[in-house]
């Protein structure tokens, strides 16, 4: 069975930083994976580069078996397949709360607004912040503006989602709402690839945990072998500064 | 206080400190005569009205031609982002006098154009987009990253992106720099009367030729230029204040 996400030697270097050096990682359906490292270890631009947001120089990134490349014809399509949460959210800011949800259905899917707007305010409700959809993001607290921005990935019904460090720029009382709903998501059989500094939510949700440092994995395992027992020292060392 | 009100007292400063230099020039003993100023006023109706309608033809050629520019500098194609630099570099490196007349003497007569109103209004346009583009580019540019990443991952194409996420944000910061532009080139199309575009400044030349009095029409010229400018940098000046405050888009207001 194809993979749904499956990266081959992927690198990525800008200028002379390394950012991703020979990365081989395949995420099955329904597979939660969460990728851990110091801050400039790669996890962004791993994620960056299976939605073509970035190209890798060298090896190939696949979506269900399709090679995403940043300059095919189609590279709209292909995004439209996968979900993104960024770490600062970066929602319209000149569209409500339902209309940031309903504007991708109706411009990449050709949904009439009616429809697109009805599935919009159920996605809204499933992330619990329905009672906000005609507000504008300005009026919005870090957690609710995050699970609008998730609803807005899930309205294009995708294939997979992912999570750029999604709680990092939230005010702690608020990480537990996005995290919940993620965690929900993960229940639901999401396939999902997050990058992430929350060690309790790698633990109890992620199937696989990749320790990431220098644009390398440098160790990849269930959640418990990688806080439990990590094997390399870098892991252990990274763990013991963040655990 | 109100558009009008602001408007008005910026005039009445203006004229009383016009009035304080005439009076200097009074006890000086300067002899001073308007009256071929009344004498030919119609001239300086049609002028203006000449004025206004080149400002307008000049303004919307250059909003037209302003977003080519601008979509040419941030094009993917080397070649046509060249192109766009290249009309901006020209068009800002060399004086729009100089421009007027390659236009007036050498391009419209290659087209077969004899209309010293549309050449000079059209040449204006051509003028103003290079400096109108700039603010759409800049407009476009000052819109954060994640605006465009968060569009582009939800499979928006480029063309999409531009038009439903990036423009209705950037619009609201194009405006202010945009009435400037219109101020602008309102000044700039007194340079028309040198291809004898009968403009207001054209009037102020053929009452100074006729009566040997260049002061006064000047003057008076200058005063009508003043009150077409001032409102509008006024109104500039509200937009911003008023586009600063909200982060809502434009047909909110």
């Amino acid at each position: 069975m194809t993979a749904r996400i499956s990266l081959r030697g992927v690198s990525k270097r800008y200028g002379d930083v390394v950012a991703l050096e020979g990365i081989d990682l395949d995420v099955a359906k329904g597979e939660v994976v969460v990728c851990i490292g110091p801050s400039g270890s790669g996890k962004s631009t791993l994620l960056r580069c299976v939605n073509g947001l970035e190209e890798a120089d060298e090896g190939t990134v696949e979506l269900e078996g399709e090679r995403v490349e940043v300059l095919r014809p189609d590279i709209d399509r292909l995004r439209a397949e996968v979900g993104m949460v960024f770490q600062h959210f970066h929602l319209f800011p000149h569209l409500t709360a339902l209309e940031n949800v309903a504007l991708a259905p109706r411009l990449v899917r050709g949904k009439p607004r009616a429809e697109a707007e009805r599935h919009a305010v159920a996605l809204l409700e499933r992330v619990g912040v329905a009672d906000k959809r005609d507000v504008h993001p300005e009026m919005l607290s870090g957690g609710q503006k995050q699970r609008v921005a998730i609803a807005r990935a899930l309205a294009m019904e995708p294939i997979a989602m992912l999570f750029d460090e999604p709680t990092s720029a939230l005010d702690p009382e608020m990480v537990g709402e996005v995290l919940g709903v993620m965690r929900q998501l993960a229940g639901e059989g999401m396939t999902m690839l997050v990058a992430s500094h929350e060690m309790g939510f790698a633990r109890e949700v992620a199937h696989r945990v990749l320790f990431l440092d220098h644009g390398r994995i440098v160790e990849a395992g269930t959640p418990a072998q990688i806080f439990d027992s990590p094997r390399e020292e870098r892991t252990r060392t990274f763990l013991s500064k963040v655990l | 206080m109100t558009l009008g009100r602001q408007a008005l007292v910026r005039v009445a400063i203006t004229a009383a400190v016009l009035a304080g230099v005439g009076a200097v020039l009074t006890l000086s003993g300067y002899p001073w005569d308007f009256r071929p100023t009344v004498q030919y006023r119609t001239l300086y109706v049609q002028g203006v009205a000449v004025t206004l309608g080149a400002a307008a033809v000049a303004f919307s050629v250059g909003l037209v031609l302003g977003t080519v520019v601008a979509l040419a500098r941030l094009s993917r194609i080397l070649v046509v982002r060249h192109c766009g630099d290249l009309y901006v570099e020209v068009v800002r490196g060399t004086p729009f006098l100089v421009q007027i007349m390659i236009a007036y003497f050498g391009v419209a007569p290659l087209l077969g154009i004899d209309d010293k109103f549309w050449t000079g209004s059209v040449a204006l346009g051509g003028f103003a987009a290079a400096y109108i583009g700039e603010v759409f580019r800049a407009g476009i540019e000052s819109i954060e990253r994640g605006q465009f990443e968060a569009a582009r991952a939800l499979g928006l194409n480029r063309a999409r992106t531009l038009r439903h996420v990036v423009l209705p944000q950037a619009v609201k910061r194009m405006i202010p720099p945009l009435t400037g532009e219109l101020i602008a080139l309102t000044k700039e199309s007194s340079l028309l009367s040198l291809i004898g575009t009968q403009e207001l400044m054209f009037a102020a030349s053929q009452i100074s030729a006729k009566t040997a009095k260049s002061f006064e029409p000047h003057l008076v010229v200058a005063a009508v230029y003043l009150t077409i400018t001032i409102p509008l940098s006024v109104l500039a000046r509200r937009l911003e204040r008023r586009l600063g405050r909200s982060a809502r888009p434009l047909e909110h207001l």
